[in-house]
């Protein structure tokens, strides 16, 4: 019988220890990453060659983008897969991370932290002396970040970068032509352990660029319900929410509320 | 009056591949249109498009339609093509002969397949306007053709009635891809229209046709194509050895557009491949010649003898010893039985795969899965003795990954 705070992992459930992924879980469950796109992706000394149309896969909106970079030999081939997985809640990434180390041959891959790695809720990495492959579920995101071309190089900053994107907090910023959160609202301001409850953020930019979002508390969990926003918590007390709105310039405004618990 | 051809159709009954072409695309995003062959559109073999299925079309009578103008208002004129790929001149002395050898070998394996268009009627309207019409192909050789890609250049004629010359009207050239059967899923024949990026595509049957020349049935060329792709490492594509990540297989689709891009020497999804990239490669690569391969698995968590991965040379065991799972292209049931390629590695093909040394490298073709401690089928050469009893055919994976 499956626990409500199972995560559905299929196969890779005997190969890995799945149910520590749930503790594993309790600083990006209270993150979340919402509308997130491939141009708000950088990576140093790396040149995007080609983005992926966006499309949903298992409930999540896939990016996936390919980067080269010059390598010291110059003509040998140098590329980083990136794909991120926007999922509904945090569980549906650890859910597509289960996905991504289903599709592996190897039966066990080392997690990355023992690799002096520290990234994402959960990590794992692969057997080669050289950290040439990330999958780890960080958030709502599930991530995974491969060196795939001839010359097999590391994409440990890569990774570090885009983990970093997600889980902190960005300084809002003033400039003639930054985004303006115009309201931050949630349904009801009190509600119960367990009630679901959605958020409200209406957000612009002078130049009508597109805006991704980051949510932040110190109490509960989010998750993405009908293309919203929401906010849930099984523990009482005053959660304070964050949300920073982002273009792709990297101009930021930010805004706050509390939901009380009971 | 000056007759003209306007357009051929090769594909005139898209519910039939009996009498006529295959319904086709060349690729994911460009659909194979019908006429396939235009006045002032087409000059080069490779704007002109067909593809024949040898097993429907044996023993039947093959017909083209095609379309005139400049006619005789309200009149009728004769009209046929003949085949001008054949019209080699030849030169005395010995490289006269050479060259005639030469000429013969290239005739015999690009050559026209479609032999020629018989004569025939046709009559006009008052605007000199033939519209479409049908004629039968002659001396047609597809039924004693292997798989491959010919090259056919009809010379188009026609004359005012028996015993008139002969006038050219203008030579046509066409790419014909020759299939074993109708290709077989991913495959599909319907529905024909311009939406269904399923059907067959010749960007595919480029590589295929030309990877399995000379078949002449399924199972060859599921071994030719198996060959092929394996020998794709290490220019264009490499064992995945640090995690053994699908690809361009990923997510219940064949990222086939984008593996493309690699065959052509561009970045595509880059090198990395595992199992179910190369079983998927394989078996769509197959099908689409008109085999009937699954992408299978067996599994799990078996431990593994020394295998060399494709793009690699060495013998080794991968990752800590043993595969979570591992994928081929596989026949029928995909059960015990049931044959199986594996363009992913070789396996030791001698009387003792378990230790080194390995005398001899075997890829995978045409083989049954087997059984432990058997004849030494495939599942002894790929597993350690203990392996061997937690490895089983999961034929309920068995799929065909849809191409994109």
């Amino acid at each position: 019988m499956r626990h409500e705070d199972d995560v559905p992992t299929g196969s890779v459930g005997s190969q890995y220890d799945t149910t520590a992924w749930l503790q594993r879980a309790a600083v990006g469950k209270q993150i979340l990453v919402w509308k997130l796109f491939r141009e708000a992706l950088t990576f140093e000394s790396w040149r995007l060659v080609d983005s992926e149309p966006e499309r949903q896969l298992d409930g999540c909106r896939v990016l996936a983008s390919m980067w080269t970079s010059e390598g010291e030999s110059g003509d040998v081939e140098r590329l980083m897969q990136v794909q991120i997985d926007e999922c509904p809640s945090w569980r549906g990434a650890l859910s597509e991370l289960a996905g991504f180390l289903s599709e592996c041959q190897a039966a066990s891959l080392p997690e990355a932290a023992t690799r002096g790695v520290e990234i994402g809720d959960v990590a794992y990495t692969g057997v080669s002396d050289v950290f040439d492959t990330v999958f780890a579920a960080r958030a709502n995101v599930a991530l995974e970040v491969r060196s795939v071309g001839r010359d097999t190089v590391s994409v440990e900053d890569p990774a570090r970068r885009l983990d970093g994107l997600f889980t902190e907090r960005p300084r809002p910023t003033e400039h003639p032509v930054n985004p303006t959160i115009r309201s931050f609202e949630v349904d009801k301001p009190v509600i119960s352990r367990g009630e679901r409850v959605a958020l409200h953020v209406r957000a612009s930019d002078p130049l009508e660029r597109p805006l991704w979002y980051q949510f932040f508390t110190n109490l509960g969990e989010f998750f993405i319900e009908d293309d919203r926003p929401g906010f849930l918590s099984n523990l009482p007390g005053t959660a304070e929410i964050q949300v920073f709105a982002r273009n792709e310039n990297g101009l930021v405004a930010q805004s706050s509320l509390e939901v009380r618990v009971e | 009056m000056g007759v003209s051809i306007d357009a051929i159709k090769f594909n005139h009954d898209p519910n039939s591949a009996t009498n006529d072409a295959l319904n086709i695309r060349k690729s994911k995003s460009a659909f194979v249109k019908v006429p396939e062959w235009e006045k002032g559109k087409c000059t080069k073999h490779d704007d002109s498009r067909a593809a024949y299925a040898i097993k429907e079309t044996a023993g039947k009578t093959l017909t083209i339609q095609a379309r005139f103008s400049g006619g005789p208002a309200g009149g009728e004129v004769d009209i046929r093509a003949v085949d001008s790929s054949q019209s080699y001149p030849g030169k005395p002395g010995c490289v006269g002969a050479v060259l005639s050898i030469i000429a013969k070998i290239i005739q015999a394996v690009f050559g026209n397949a479609l032999g020629e268009v018989k004569e025939r009627k046709v009559k006009f309207d008052a605007k000199g306007d033939s519209g479409f019409v049908s004629f039968e192909l002659v001396k047609v050789s597809l039924s004693k053709t292997p798989v491959g890609i010919r090259y056919t250049e009809w010379t188009w004629q026609w004359r005012e009635g028996k015993g008139a010359p002969w006038i050219d009207i203008e030579t046509t050239r066409h790419k014909i891809y020759v299939v074993l059967e109708v290709p077989k899923a991913p495959w599909v024949q319907q529905p024909y229209n311009a939406a269904n990026d399923q059907l067959p595509w010749t960007d595919v049957m480029d590589y295929s046709c030309v990877w399995a020349i000379g078949a002449k049935d399924r199972d060859f060329a599921a071994a030719k194509i198996t060959e092929c792709v394996n020998v794709l490492g290490p220019a264009r594509i490499r064992y995945d050895t640090s995690v053994g990540a699908t690809n361009y297989a990923r997510s219940g689709s064949f990222r086939c557009t984008r593996f493309l891009e690699r065959l052509d020497g561009k970045f595509g999804l880059g090198e990395k491949v595992n199992c179910t990239d190369c079983a998927t490669i394989t078996s769509t690569f197959s099908n689409v010649l008109g085999c009937d391969l699954w992408q299978s698995r067996m599994g799990a968590n078996f431990a593994l003898n020394e295998i060399i991965a494709i793009g690699f040379a060495a013998w080794k065991v991968p990752f800590f010893g043993s595969f979570s799972y591992h994928e081929v292209a596989w026949e029928g049931a995909c059960g015990r039985t049931d044959d199986l390629y594996d363009a992913c590695l070789k396996v030791d093909g001698g009387l003792d795969p378990w230790n080194a040394p390995h005398p001899s490298a075997l890829l995978p073709v045409n083989t049954p899965f087997g059984t432990c401690g058997g004849k030494l089928d495939y599942v002894d050469r790929l597993t350690t003795k203990a392996g061997c009893l937690v490895c089983n055919p999961t034929p309920m994976t068995r799929q065909r990954r849809p191409v994109e």
